[in-house]
């Protein structure tokens, strides 16, 4: 599956940024294609892989370029009033080889949180291509703006995008991580779910056809239902071969093969998804099985599916193959599309509700002056 | 001669056996079945994948909905696959038209059940086919394992009864009969696209065709390492063990192709006896020469199989579920 992602904002910017990394290390080189945007000229030279022309600043009048400050009314306007520099930007790049957009941005913030709605429903009125977003939750604690931002901006992106993968930044945090490290943890492991799930379609003259190749339509057949989506990740070293086994007579048979692969699906479904969320409430699933050929047991394979398909509430159960000759590993992708229940989610729209509600309440500053003032009058007379 | 057309990406993978063939392996079998007829192949697929089929000859594959599908396949919806292979109907037809298919005594069509390409492109193009060659297309069929999924049960089912109506016969191989030749993932259709291709190749279509015609069947290949053996015993064994679909109820004749000596087969009466008591079928007999005499290759044809569509239906049970999220969000002011 070819892609254009573009990444917003200063969250958006770095996924993207690893996004390019992973395109350049990965041997089909040109599959993964990233641009980003954004208002702050300090996180846009931040970034290390993307090319220079492929990084748009905007809105260096209004706030000349220095971010919106997580106002994400101010990014919404100002990428509305500048979407032509995206939308002429995307057109010279070779949109008719791309199968699909991504959209990525941090829901938290100013101007990917404002933005990724405009974006989403512009390219959406000019391409056939569909277009879908990533939008990465802010962390139960960072605070009450980023939970309300990020819940006005999902409200907004949801209509807009043909599917929402959210992905949770607070999901396994791991102790004694520092912010910073935290954050890149986080944005490589979505670069790296995402790339295998968008290469594992792909043909190479040096790679391997899979049994069940799984290709762009499927991906794109998977995440037809819309709404919010999730994707896990798990994955298994596989015991090194001895060279020599089979001569001094210690070539045994591998038990394990069809239990790891079960033990990996299950773990990515249940433990290591992006976002954490009920599976039970899914209504369509895809799950990609990538490792040596060898490894990649049958029995393992569908007896997965099948646990799979009877987990979900839906019934449709997409799957392929993924044979990766060089590697040491066995990992499984899982997409889950249209979730609709997430504990997560869930208790993220009732603070923000309350928050907003809280600020309606809250009496302006200018009228407590007024007040003031008022009283002061009062007792002057 | 034979003429294979490979429709999806299981299709297109048989007639990459079809030329995947060494010249070894050729003179091989041409020891041990010395009438090997010959076949050519053509495969047609939406998806890129069939670029990696080296084997066939560049002229002999298609690739079709290079605009609507990007290369990507019909993404297991049959709708869009039925779609994809009309709109280049007139393409693939004229490819054909430059090969040998209008000398061909039987067009085998082959295609898997449950994807997208195979199970809705087949009716469009067999009728095509059918049209405009005065020649028979018998469709070979691939059933996904109850194991594969809901999804590809589903679409098999719903292929089946379209496919029945345009083939003038078929001929079925259930992929869940695949579990004895087992092994890897990465070989897991080996064995079976093989199967195929030994099948089809070893046998004279001319009086076999008259069974199978308008009917469903499947067939059984076996090799005995012996040199004489009890008919009835071979046919049960053949029947239990080395059939391609898991026999639900009775069929209705069983047309037995033996590479052996005949002298040294016994047992045919009793064998026949058998057959007509235990199925109501028939069991016809076509011995031919062997000139290694030290095993017997026998492959057996059975049509007019009852129950196929029996194992077909699948029922899926899907739970309705109700968004958490849409009320909440309806609080929320957007941006």
């Amino acid at each position: 599956m070819k892609v254009l992602i573009i990444g917003l904002g200063q969250a958006g910017g770095k996924i993207a940024d690893e996004f390019t990394l992973d395109d350049k290390k990965s041997e089909f080189s040109g599959t993964i294609k990233c641009i980003t945007v954004n208002t702050a000229k300090s996180d846009l030279m931040g970034l290390r892989y993307i090319s220079m022309e492929d990084r748009l600043l905007i809105g260096e009048t209004v706030v000349k370029g220095h971010g919106v400050g997580a106002d994400n009314k101010k990014g919404a306007k100002i990428m509305e009033d500048e979407i032509d520099v995206i939308l002429n930007h995307v057109s010279h790049l070779d949109v008719s080889n791309r199968d699909a957009f991504f959209v990525i941005a941090g829901l938290g913030g100013g101007t990917g949180s404002g933005a990724i709605s405009v974006v989403c429903n512009s390219l959406k009125q000019i391409y056939d291509e569909p277009v879908y977003s990533v939008g990465i939750l802010p962390a139960e604690n960072e605070g009450d703006i980023y939970t309300l931002n990020a819940a006005r901006s999902l409200k907004s992106l949801l209509p807009t995008c043909d599917a929402a993968i959210l992905v949770d930044n607070g999901a396994f945090l791991h102790s004694g991580e520092s912010v910073r490290q935290a954050y890149d943890r986080i944005n490589s492991d979505i670069a790296k779910r995402l790339g295998i799930l968008f290469r594992s379609g792909e043909i190479s003259s040096k790679s391997q056809v899979a049994e069940m190749v799984v290709d762009a339509s499927e991906i794109i057949n998977t995440l037809k239902v819309g709404g919010i989506c999730s994707i896990g990740y798990a994955s298994e070293a596989v015991p090194k071969k001895r060279i020599f086994s089979k001569f001094l007579g210690k070539d045994q048979y591998e038990t394990g093969k069809a239990a790891r692969i079960f033990s990996v699906v299950k773990r990515a479904v249940k433990g290591r998804l992006l976002l954490p969320c009920d599976s039970k409430s899914t209504s369509k699933a895809l799950i990609i099985i990538a490792g040596p050929p060898d490894q990649l047991d049958r029995k393992g394979i569908e007896k997965s599916r099948q646990w799979l398909e009877k987990t979900i509430a839906g019934t449709e159960v997409r799957g392929g193959d993924y044979p990766l000759p060089n590697s040491n590993f066995v990992g499984c992708v899982v997409l889950l599309s249209g979730i609709s229940s997430s504990p997560r989610v869930v208790s993220m729209l009732q603070r923000a509700k309350y928050v907003q509600e809280r600020k309606a309440e809250e009496p302006s500053k200018e009228k407590d002056l007024d007040y003031f003032l008022g009283e002061i009058e009062n007792l002057k007379k | 001669m034979l003429f294979l057309v490979g429709l999806g990406g299981a299709g297109c993978k048989v007639i990459e056996l079809v030329y995947k063939k060494s010249l070894i392996d050729s003179l091989k079998s041409r020891m041990s079945s010395p009438k090997e007829i010959q076949i050519s192949g053509v495969a047609v697929d939406t998806s890129e994948a069939i670029n990696k089929l080296t084997s066939i000859p560049l002229n002999n594959r298609i690739l079709i909905g290079k605009s609507l599908a990007k290369g990507h396949g019909a993404g297991s919806d049959i709708d869009f696959g039925k779609q994809l292979v009309t709109n280049e109907l007139d393409l693939v037809l004229g490819i054909l038209s430059n090969t040998d298919l209008g000398s061909a005594e039987i067009i085998f069509l082959i295609a898997g059940l449950g994807g997208g390409t195979g199970t809705g492109g087949f009716s469009v193009l067999a009728n095509k086919i059918k049209s405009i060659y005065d020649i028979p297309v018998i469709g070979v069929l691939l059933l996904p394992s109850i194991r594969d999924g809901n999804i590809y049960s589903k679409n098999a089912e719903i292929g089946f009864h379209e496919i029945k109506k345009e083939a003038d016969g078929l001929i079925i191989i259930d992929n869940d009969t695949l579990y004895r030749l087992g092994g890897k993932n990465s070989n897991k259709f080996q064995g079976s696209n093989e199967a195929i291709i030994r099948f089809l190749s070893s046998i004279q279509w001319d009086v076999p065709f008259k069974f199978i015609k308008g009917r469903n069947s499947s067939f059984a290949s076996m090799k005995i390492n012996a040199e004489s053996v009890v008919l009835i015993d071979l046919v049960k064994n053949l029947i239990k063990n080395y059939l391609f679909v898991q026999l639900q109820e009775n069929f209705e004749s069983l047309y037995l192709v033996i590479y052996g000596n005949k002298s040294k087969i016994h047992g045919q009466s009793s064998a026949e006896s058998w057959i007509r008591e235990k199925f109501g079928a028939i069991l016809i007999c076509d011995y031919k020469p062997q000139f290694n005499s030290k095993f017997i290759n026998c492959y057996g044809i059975l049509s007019g199989i009852k129950g196929i569509e029996k194992r077909l239906t699948t029922e899926i049970k899907g739970k309705e579920t109700t968004s958490e999220f849409q009320s909440l969000l309806n609080d929320i002011n957007s941006i």
